[in-house]
């Protein structure tokens, strides 16, 4: 093979999609979902549950004693004493405070006062909690008096969560795993998005524009073409992905600061240079199924409908961890399931080589079968002209 | 010397879901096109005119028979055929993102012209089709004419020894049309051999130095215009070709 048509056919390539709107959106635009996506959760998860550096502000019209400045304290609460329920209220309607609490000593009753929209400011909540705790507290004062232990009073069941298997559940990290599924199955779907329409516009385009029949008949074979508009179509795959991948981990690291939610993602320069192979070899994999699928198509809309079921694959394995279907070994032969799958072990800090070889070296082995049947496939007048 | 030996070409053609027939579109075609010649592929459509200006283009390959350009056949030579010959169809669009410039350096640098004379030939061409006015326009916005001057140009930017032409006036209007048999002329006087196909047979009668008429894949008559028109006793090729088919055509 002609080294100079390859590159002569991948720069033609390279330039005809970098002056379409389109791939540009995709290549560039489409990262950036992901890191609005990263920030706009951990500020929602924030909201809802709070973070520890967030304090909200309540009025109370009673004096507080040193247990309940401690709950108070403990639930993130800062109260500010004021004389009535009416210097609560216009302190509220300025935003001095998001709760109040109005204690009836006749009728010994704490009352409330709170915005019914608990996603915007949980402080309603939180007071309720602070209540119940110090409600706790006094009741286990009485039994103490009353010489009981509060164990046996409160004690009488106790309870755990497990899984069918036996597995102790714990809610800690589901969050950020939820988010980085999501992220990563982004990034794989970042390389199919950019692949397909690459593969699309180097052959269905170009078929039925006739220019396939032209650029054929110029001093260049068929495997020369093929491989040029192969690489390039890896080129994008591997451009938008690094994009995407870089963003991401740029994303994860500030919002890390910033949110609570993401405490538990990790970043190694072993995570990152795997990650960056992940990439690569995946866009390999992926350019050469895109220009497979998209081969057979005599028009761009035939085309493009075959690369959707590319697409469409890539959610899968987010699909997969929707449904509580959890990694095996298996998971790392599987082609493109494999890949979001690994990426997720890089960041949650459970690197396993094992896994690791597995997925690169069953993806090796893929490309390989790929690019068999995609150069006996261009061999083939049919696939050229529809013939 | 361009060769057509005992040429055929056989496809596989869809009956149904299931079944598929063998359907031959060109059937032991045979023919020579010296330098300085026109020759014109004439028949009507789906005659097999197009499968055969590929297989001679070299982007199909012959079921039986070969193509021999200048001694060398494809199987033992493609790339130096290829750089020898030009292809231009009727309904070829062009890249629409580049500009006739950039589309005219690509096709330099896959015929391996080297930098300096690319560029030089580049500008001759652009000059001969008045091409400067938008020589750095993207494809996509060129006027009619303009288009099918870059079309043309495409083809001169490795200087080739045999044109192959296939219908370039289909759909064209009578001046666009005249730029491309005022561009064959000229390049018949520079010593090329063009291969025109077209099913416009008086077009044909007009410029051709030879005809090899072909109906459903066959070939019906070799000759000059002239011999055609004496051996059908007709006084034009549109009414040899029906003495030749009996007088009735059916398309396959």
């Amino acid at each position: 093979m002609k080294k100079s048509n390859i590159i002569i056919t991948i720069k033609k390539e390279l330039r005809s999609i970098f002056r379409d709107k389109k791939t540009i959106f995709i290549i560039f635009g489409f990262p950036f979902i992901i890191a609005f996506f990263i920030f706009l959760f951990g500020q929602m998860e924030d909201s809802m549950v709070g973070s520890e550096s967030v304090k909200y502000n309540i009025g109370v019209n009673y004096e507080l004693n040193s247990t309940e400045k401690s709950i108070l304290n403990e639930y993130r609460l800062v109260p500010t004493y004021y004389k009535n329920i009416s210097e609560m209220k216009e302190a509220y309607n300025k935003g001095e405070i998001e709760t109040y609490i109005d204690f009836n000593q006749e009728k010994n009753i704490y009352i409330i006062y709170s915005s019914d929209d608990i996603m915007a400011s949980p402080a309603g909540s939180y007071a309720i909690s602070y209540l119940d705790a110090y409600n706790k507290y006094l009741g286990d004062l009485y039994l103490k008096g009353e010489d009981i232990d509060p164990e046996i009073v409160y004690g009488k069941i106790t309870y755990e969560m497990k899984t069918p298997d036996g597995e102790e559940i714990s809610t800690d990290g589901m969050m950020i795993d939820m988010v980085m599924d999501i992220s990563f199955t982004y990034i794989i779907m970042a390389i199919a998005m950019a692949a397909v329409n690459m593969a699309t516009s180097a052959i269905a385009t170009e078929k039925e524009n006739g220019t396939l029949e032209t650029i054929l008949t110029l001093p260049i074979t068929t495997s020369e073409l093929i491989t040029g508009k192969y690489i390039a179509t890896v080129i994008i795959g591997i451009f938008s992905s690094i994009i995407g991948f870089i963003l991401t981990l740029i994303s994860f690291s500030i919002a890390r600061n910033m949110y609570e939610v993401y405490e538990g993602f990790s970043i190694t320069f072993g995570a990152i240079f795997f990650g960056i192979i992940i990439c690569i070899v995946a866009s390999f994999l992926i350019g050469a199924i895109a220009i497979v699928l998209t081969s057979s198509a005599k028009t761009y809309k035939e085309a493009q409908a075959a690369g959707q079921i590319l697409q469409i694959v890539c959610i899968a394995p987010m699909i997969l961890s929707y449904i509580n279907i959890s990694s095996t070994i298996a998971f790392y032969l599987i082609p493109i399931l494999s890949h979001t799958t690994i990426l997720m072990d890089l960041y949650s800090g459970n690197i396993n080589y094992l896994n690791l070889f597995l997925t690169i070296g069953s993806t090796l082995v893929y490309i390989v079968i790929m690019l068999y049947f995609l150069i006996k496939k261009f061999k083939s007048e049919k696939v050229l002209f529809g013939a | 010397m361009l060769e057509v030996k005992n040429v055929s070409k056989q496809f596989q053609k869809k009956i149904n879901q299931k079944e598929t027939a063998s359907f031959l579109a060109d059937n032991n075609i045979s023919f020579t096109a010296k330098e300085g010649e026109i020759v014109g592929i004439i028949g009507p459509n789906g005659a097999g005119k197009t499968t055969l200006l590929r297989m001679i283009a070299g982007i199909m390959t012959p079921t039986e028979g070969e193509i021999i350009i200048d001694g060398e056949n494809y199987k033992t030579n493609e790339i130096a055929i290829k750089k020898k010959i030009a292809f231009l169809t009727g309904n070829t669009k062009l890249y629409k993102d580049i500009s006739p410039y950039e589309l005219l350096k690509m096709c330099g640098e896959y015929y391996d012209i080297p930098k300096n004379k690319l560029d030089d030939r580049i500008n001759a061409i652009i000059k001969r089709f008045g091409m400067e006015s938008f020589k750095h326009q993207r494809i996509e916005t060129l006027s009619t004419g303009q288009y099918q001057r870059t079309g043309i140009s495409r083809c001169l930017v490795h200087n080739p020894k045999y044109y192959i032409l296939d219908e370039p006036t289909s759909g064209l209007d009578v001046i666009s049309s005249k730029v491309i048999l005022d561009f064959v002329k000229e390049e018949k006087k520079n010593n090329k051999c063009i291969l025109y196909s077209t099913h416009y047979m008086e077009e044909a009668e007009n410029i051709c130095d030879k005809i090899v008429m072909i109906n459903k894949g066959s070939v019906i008559a070799i000759g000059t215009p002239e011999e055609i028109r004496k051996q059908t006793n007709t006084t034009n090729l549109r009414d040899g070709f029906f003495a030749l088919i009996g007088g009735s055509y059916e398309e396959k």
